[in-house]
């Protein structure tokens, strides 16, 4: 089973679109795959599930009732399990999705947020390592080809669990000063975890995916330049990029057709390099 | 626009992130060592180099130790370990494996169960991310390179070796093979091969520490003839070199037997165990034998059945009898002693 950790601490790079892309390419691949929701926003949750608006927290969400929920059989059950869960009593039940080959934890907003606020000497076993044990069982890597985790912009502890549980990570990056800080802060977080991986098992990069590219504009060519001609950069620059194209993010809205673009026309752009990207990623991630 | 495309140009992180990627590369794997609860932490059941001792048994050695020599041995060496632990700490990290959302020790039993001893909350430890593939192999490999491992304990590792292989379908374990699993010598492979195949009674010579030497155990296995073979373990155990044993043994295939003595039906299997205790009186289905014996013995007190009764063609009634016979005897011996 692989596990891709999609990571970036600068928000609103992409992390969920790739996220979302990927998961739907996969599935089309007739891999079987499993989402893990990761940030308090629970944005990749949204795109699967209809999420509940948390009536004790003013800015949360919270997964829906579970279709498999009996209120009259499961006494100790409230009906509701989130990524949060595995942190909590390390038991979660992911939600099937319009997706035939897709289920998903969803977040929930409150309880990841509070997830991150363990004190500093059990952060470790209560978080870093949790989400790893999770996907090391046996019931988990039976179920799955690969899990696609979704994290929250920080370099907190539940993006560094995900970086423990993971087999890859795909840094998503705008070409802007900003997002290239946050590239930097990704890799270092990259290189303490591979760092402590046995050989042979390091943490592999799939690769810095440059995202809303605007083709003329200085600053994106300008940046996206200096990273392609640094031969300590290059190898890790993924060869495509994703433009700035409204159909990503109209595919978000739920009253879009089709619902994913990889059933808009053949040669329609954004399906072009949406496949391109995710061919990429798939052949990186089960070579 | 050329000139503000290049305002644009070497973004002074990049030199940074050039560098973190290549120290990341590089120093991959490098500290995987982390500090572990000995809590969290199992033993191995599988090891075959397991050291007989769990946590549980920390407080209480001795039910686990027994009169076992060996196991004696190695509780004596846990806690001069765990001496050593207490003042300078675990030196070489163990390996673990993850089991469920606990850890398995794939080597370094003595030093984690050392820790416990010395009282250590936490032991340093390499955390593989699977169960090694061949873990007995690879503990094997460790536990040669080791020099306080006794012939058994080594005769287990290989026996543990042959077993994995041949339970997934490698058939019967050959010389040629564990030569290139193991990486010991042919002849090495032979000799244990030869013992793992050959008599119970030369593996218990080893089992029992009475036989410390792989050479002579393979020779000894190899001998066909039980009244041969129990010749040569004699003559091994008085301490004779391998030459000597072969030659006299060797000797007896030129029809040389009666020289040494060695009438096949006079060569008594060598007992091993615990010191005799007790004379052993032998069995027998002919009653005649016991009421001969017991009714040329007068004890008071001792009442028989009379010559013709039927009670002497009953076994259970003579047994009973010959039990009375035998306590009456010692208490009248003791008497008058």
């Amino acid at each position: 089973m692989q596990i891709l950790a999609t990571v970036q601490n600068k928000g609103g790079v992409g992390k969920t679109t790739f996220c979302r892309l990927l998961s739907e390419y996969l599935d089309r691949q007739g891999k079987r795959i499993l989402g893990i929701d990761l940030d308090s926003q629970c944005n990749f949750s949204r795109r699967f599930l209809t999420m509940d608006l948390d009536g004790t927290d003013p800015d949360g969400v919270l997964p829906p009732i579970h279709p498999d929920y009996m209120d009259q059989e499961d006494q100790d059950w409230d009906g509701r399990s989130s990524s949060a869960d595995i942190y909590y009593s390390g038991q979660a039940m992911p939600y099937p999705t319009r997706l035939k080959g897709m289920e998903i934890l969803p977040g929930n907003g409150s309880l990841l947020r509070s997830v991150e606020l363990v004190r500093a000497e059990d952060v470790k076993e209560k978080v870093h390592d949790r989400l790893d044990f999770f996907l090391t069982q046996d019931e988990v890597q039976a179920l799955y080809d690969v899990v696609i985790i979704d994290t929250s912009p920080s370099k907190g502890p539940l993006t560094i669990s995900a970086m423990r549980a993971a087999t890859h990570i795909i840094i998503p990056t705008t070409m802007e000063p900003q997002t290239i800080e946050g590239l930097h802060g990704m890799l270092q977080l990259w290189r303490r975890e591979t760092k402590r991986r046995r050989r042979g098992n390091e943490l592999t990069i799939i690769g810095i995916l440059t995202n809303m590219f605007r083709k003329g504009v200085a600053l994106h060519e300008g940046l996206y330049h200096t990273l392609a001609n640094d031969p300590g950069i290059v190898d890790l620059l993924l060869p495509m990029k994703l433009g700035q194209r409204i159909a990503f993010a109209e595919s978000d809205h739920p009253m879009s057709e089709p619902k994913s673009v990889f059933d808009l026309p053949e040669k329609d752009p954004a399906r072009l390099e949406a496949e391109a990207i995710c061919n990429h990623v798939a052949e990186k991630l089960f070579s | 626009m050329s000139s503000k495309q290049k305002r644009f140009l070497g973004s002074p992180l990049s030199t940074e992130i050039a560098e973190t990627i290549r120290q990341g590369q590089e120093q991959a794997g490098e500290i995987n060592v982390e500090l572990i609860p000995v809590t969290r932490i199992d033993v191995d059941d599988e090891n075959p180099r397991r050291t007989g001792f769990t946590p549980q048994d920390i407080d209480n050695p001795e039910v686990v130790i027994g009169d076992n020599g060996n196991l004696k041995q190695i509780w004596e060496g846990l806690l001069s370990l765990a001496t050593s632990i207490k003042s300078v700490g675990v030196q070489q990290p163990i390996k673990v494996y993850r089991h469920r959302d606990r850890f398995r020790i794939a080597f370094g039993e003595r030093r984690f169960l050392a820790s416990l001893i010395a009282g250590k909350a936490t032991i340093p430890a390499w955390i593989l991310q699977d169960k090694p593939k061949y873990l007995r192999n690879i503990q094997y490999i460790e536990n040669v390179q080791r020099e306080d491992l006794t012939t058994w304990e080594r005769l287990q590792n290989v026996q543990a070796i042959k077993g994995e292989y041949e339970a997934h379908g490698g058939g019967e374990m050959t010389i040629t093979v564990l030569t290139e699993i193991s990486g010991m010598s042919r002849s090495r492979a032979s000799h244990y091969l030869s013992i793992l195949n050959g008599p119970e009674d030369v593996k218990e010579l080893i089992r029992t520490g009475a036989l410390n030497n792989i050479e002579k155990g393979g020779y000894l296995s190899r001998i066909k003839e039980d009244y041969k073979r129990i010749k040569a373990m004699e003559l091994t155990l008085e301490g004779k070199d391998l030459k000597a044993i072969e030659e006299i043994i060797e000797g007896d295939k030129a029809g040389k037997s009666e020289k040494f003595g060695m009438a096949k039906d006079l060569v008594q299997p060598i007992k091993m165990g615990r010191p005799r205790t007790k004379v052993n009186l032998g069995q027998t289905a002919n009653t005649q034998i016991i009421r001969h014996i017991m009714t040329s013995i007068t004890i008071e007190g001792l009442d028989l059945p009379s010559n013709d009764s039927s009670d002497w063609d009953n076994l259970e009634s003579v047994s009973e009898y010959w039990k009375r016979f035998l306590t009456a005897l010692e208490q009248e011996i003791q008497q008058k002693g």
